[in-house]
């Protein structure tokens, strides 16, 4: 292919993986030199399980965004084109898979020689792992998003299939085959390199299947797969096309039939929650799976505790991914939809704002109701008696994970709509990368659990204190007591959501001026 | 030279959005005009091989569409201006048209270096050729859109829409490209809403509504079946009366307001001379002479 394609390939499609490529070796950088909890021998299999989780997230990302299946314009541009469409894909896709994994693997080399663990032997085995998983999260997104024809089924379906393969327990002897593992490469030789060179296998067979079926436009265009022409059709009457394919509907259904008059509902916040709800059941459905699935993904281990404190902790991680991506677009689309009247028709930009963030909080609300009622409701049949337990249960949900999804929603909303009318997943990304490594940093800085709330150190000290420990003696930054926490947390996260909505008012209304 | 027979095109659901078109396009610029969601874009994209017909035959030079030599000449001698372009924010425009070069096939850099500075001068945007696409207007992005349709000059040129949001100069000087490129032997298909561009440019004409064609002929044919049933009059009691639909425009003169209408005639109208405009009313109200 020729070099000038290369580049100008990499200047449309290389903003995300590169964006995803600092991120990650900033978090690798860190993890290798203050993760105090890890052994320092041991920090480089710790960095590449992190790694792959941020990495594979950009991954995905990168993947869906070389050819949107929901955008005429992407898919027309190429009718002219000589090269075949699926190598054109293919060959993009070649571009943010290196612009990935290139600098993670110098990121890698930096912890290896940071751990003083033998440098090729420790190295080879975590690139190989990253490089398969990267290779395996971008081919499903990449065949998700082609066969669902929306990006958006890449992005979830991606997001999901990575959170399975890092929930589902694996027996001690089977670790080998554990998408996130790079040490057993020398315990378990032939188990390791033969599930990556499977993963590899997978991905890169998903992403040409994926890459050949973006190549059919007919497809795209119209959700059947095309064959030869068929004769004989029984015409009825000519009319509109009316796409009735399940992820059309899933995504469409209530686009245009709101049963809102003007004025059935007082509050715009409420309208926008109403529509966001009505056009995204998939990405709300996903959010909810993904905190029921931390909830009920502990087989093997501590119920009563997991159920409690665990279940929440590990909900938190995968929100610091997932909810960014979720609500970083929500303005940025509106804008791109072209429907600036809907902003201009607010009494004010503070209120336009204000109703957009109130209306993602409200379905980030409803999505973790869903998802943690059930694991509440298991809990609660499991253990009924233990006080202690039951308090810390209600301070992990409501006291810190609740204000923790809120204030994410709240920062991503207007951080997306500081994004302007670019797209708000640059936004989501940058966020979320950021996201985990604050969230990692909260397990070594103590006054950092209140200014990004996320809770581990929370979590360590419910723990504790539920083991009956005092305080003192948690080997995590002491927190205090619970009912300390269930007021801090969520004051802590409506100053920081008021001043960054103060913010942000100030430099939209600069920019419209 | 582009050959259609009998082609429908059924998308899942059942809905038919084209129904049994047979058409011959030659050199020359060709308009397609048909109300909302009569099928113009579905023909096209049929056309330029995005769609497949679900029955029927579409030829390009006697290779059919269907058949992969078919589908990739098509793609050697077509020019493509979609409805919602796909342009790359990043890049600027001369970066632009660079890659779609490159994507074309032109390898040589001189080639594509003079190729780019005949285009950019064609379509008006030399002094913009290093802004980034994200920071032209709407405008400039359909100019820039034309140019990419433009690249390595191709035989068969089909642009949808090409003068929305372009200004009244850059429209005549659009029109005038089209009808050089047709009088260059060339085929050119244009599909618009603006009239008067078809009125301009076009050697031929089709109509085109619900799937199926309503007129396949010249200009000044149609508009020649419209004579004597477009009318004005200044009565407000004969307007009063008048179905909407054969309401044309209304306009203030020095005694009153003058409405130009359509159809039969009213006591107190006089006859004018019909435009493309008035014709195209008739013909998709159905309110042409029966002898039409």
């Amino acid at each position: 292919m020729d070099k000038r394609i290369l580049y100008y390939s990499g200047l449309i499609w290389g903003k995300l993986p590169l964006i995803t490529a600092v991120g990650i070796s900033i978090l690798a950088v860190l993890l290798a030199c203050t993760d105090t909890n890890t052994p320092v021998s041991l920090r480089p299999e710790v960095t590449t399980r992190y790694l792959i989780w941020v990495g594979g997230i950009g991954a995905i990302l990168a993947a869906v965004s070389i050819l949107r299946p929901e955008s005429p314009g992407d898919i027309e541009s190429l009718a002219t084109v000589q090269t075949k469409t699926s190598r054109v894909i293919l060959s993009r896709w070649a571009i943010v898979l290196t612009l990935n994994v290139v600098p993670a693997w110098g990121a890698l080399l930096v912890a290896t020689l940071l751990s003083g663990r033998p440098l090729l032997a420790t190295w080879a085995s975590g690139a190989i792992a990253y490089l398969s998983a990267i290779v395996l999260m971008g081919g499903v997104a990449l065949y998700f998003s082609a066969i669902g024809r929306q990006s958006l089924i890449g992005i979830v379906g991606g997001i999901f299939f990575l959170l399975v393969v890092t929930l589902v327990p694996i027996p001690e002897r089977f670790q080998a085959i554990n998408m996130l593992r790079s040490g057993e490469a020398w315990t378990q030789p032939n188990l390791w390199w033969g599930s990556r060179l499977t993963y590899i296998s997978i991905g890169t067979a998903l992403g040409w299947m994926g890459s050949v079926r973006l190549g059919d436009f007919d497809y795209l265009l119209t959700g059947r797969r095309a064959t030869s022409a068929q004769s004989n059709p029984s015409h009825r009457t000519t009319g509109k096309r009316t796409p009735n394919l399940f992820p059309d509907q899933f995504f469409a259904f209530g686009r245009n039939a709101l049963p809102l008059g003007s004025g059935f509902l007082a509050n715009a916040w409420v309208y926008d929650a109403w529509q966001v709800l009505l056009r995204g059941a998939f990405p709300i459905a996903v959010l909810s799976l993904v905190i029921l699935t931390c909830g009920l993904a502990c087989f093997g281990l501590d119920w009563e505790i997991h159920l409690a404190i665990d279940a929440p902790r590990s909900a938190m991680l995968f929100g610091t991914l997932i909810i960014p991506l979720l609500t970083c677009d929500t303005i940025p689309a509106e804008r791109r939809m072209g429907s600036d009247q809907l902003s201009l028709s607010a009494r004010s930009l503070p209120a336009y704002l204000k109703d957009k963030v109130f209306g993602n909080v409200a379905v980030v609300w409803i999505a973790l109701l869903i998802g943690a009622l059930p694991v509440c409701i298991f809990y609660f049949l499991t253990i009924m008696m233990d006080t202690r337990l039951s308090i810390a249960a209600l301070v992990m949900w409501s006291g810190i994970t609740l204000p923790y999804f809120i204030y994410l929603t709240a920062i991503s909303t207007q951080l997306g709509a500081l994004f302007g009318g670019r797209s708000g997943y640059v936004a989501g990304v940058i966020l979320a990368v950021g996201g985990i490594i604050l969230y990692v940093l909260t397990g070594e800085i103590p006054l950092l659990n209140y200014l990004f709330p996320c809770g581990p150190a929370a979590a360590d000290t419910l723990f504790g204190w539920v083991q009956g420990f005092p305080p003192e003696r948690l080997s995590g930054p002491s927190l205090v007591v619970p009912l300390w926490t269930l007021v801090l947390f969520p004051l802590s996260a409506l100053i920081q959501i008021i001043i960054f909505y103060k913010a942000s008012i100030a430099i939209l209304l600069r920019r419209s001026a | 030279m582009i050959t259609i027979q009998n082609v429908f095109k059924t998308y899942p659901g059942g809905c038919h959005a084209i129904h049994d078109i047979s058409l011959t396009f030659d050199a020359g610029v060709y308009g397609l005009l048909g109300p909302n969601g009569a099928g113009k874009t579905t023909l096209m994209r049929l056309l330029v091989g995005l769609l497949r017909p679900t029955s029927g035959k579409i030829e390009i030079d006697g290779l059919s569409l269907a058949s992969p030599e078919g589908q990739e000449h098509v793609r050697k001698v077509l020019g493509y201006l979609p409805q919602e372009l796909g342009l790359h924010g990043v890049l600027t425009v001369e970066q632009e048209l660079d890659y779609f070069a490159l994507l074309k096939g032109l390898r040589s850099e001189v080639a594509r270096r003079k190729e780019v500075a005949y285009l950019l001068e064609q379509v008006g945007l030399v002094e913009q050729h290093r802004l980034r696409i994200k920071d032209l207007s709407g405008g400039q992005k359909r100019r820039l859109g034309i140019a990419v349709s433009l690249i390595g000059q191709p035989h068969l040129l089909i642009v949808d829409e090409p003068t929305a949001g372009l200004d009244p100069a850059e429209r005549v000087r659009f029109r005038n490209l089209l009808s050089e490129l047709g009088a260059e032997g060339r085929v050119v298909i244009l599909s618009t809403h603006i009239v008067d561009d078809i009125a301009q440019t076009c050697r031929e004409l089709i109509v085109i509504q619900s799937g199926t064609i309503l007129f396949q002929g010249s200009v000044s044919i149609l508009t020649k079946y419209a004579q004597g049933q477009v009318w004005v009059t200044t009565n407000a009691d004969e307007i009063a009366g008048l179905d909407p639909s054969r309401l044309v425009s209304s306009c203030q003169k020095e005694d009153g307001t003058e409405t130009r209408f359509i159809g039969q005639s009213t006591p107190l109208a006089r006859t004018v001379q019909p435009t493309l405009e008035d014709a195209y009313l008739l013909l998709i109200h159905n309110l042409l002479r029966p002898d039409f």
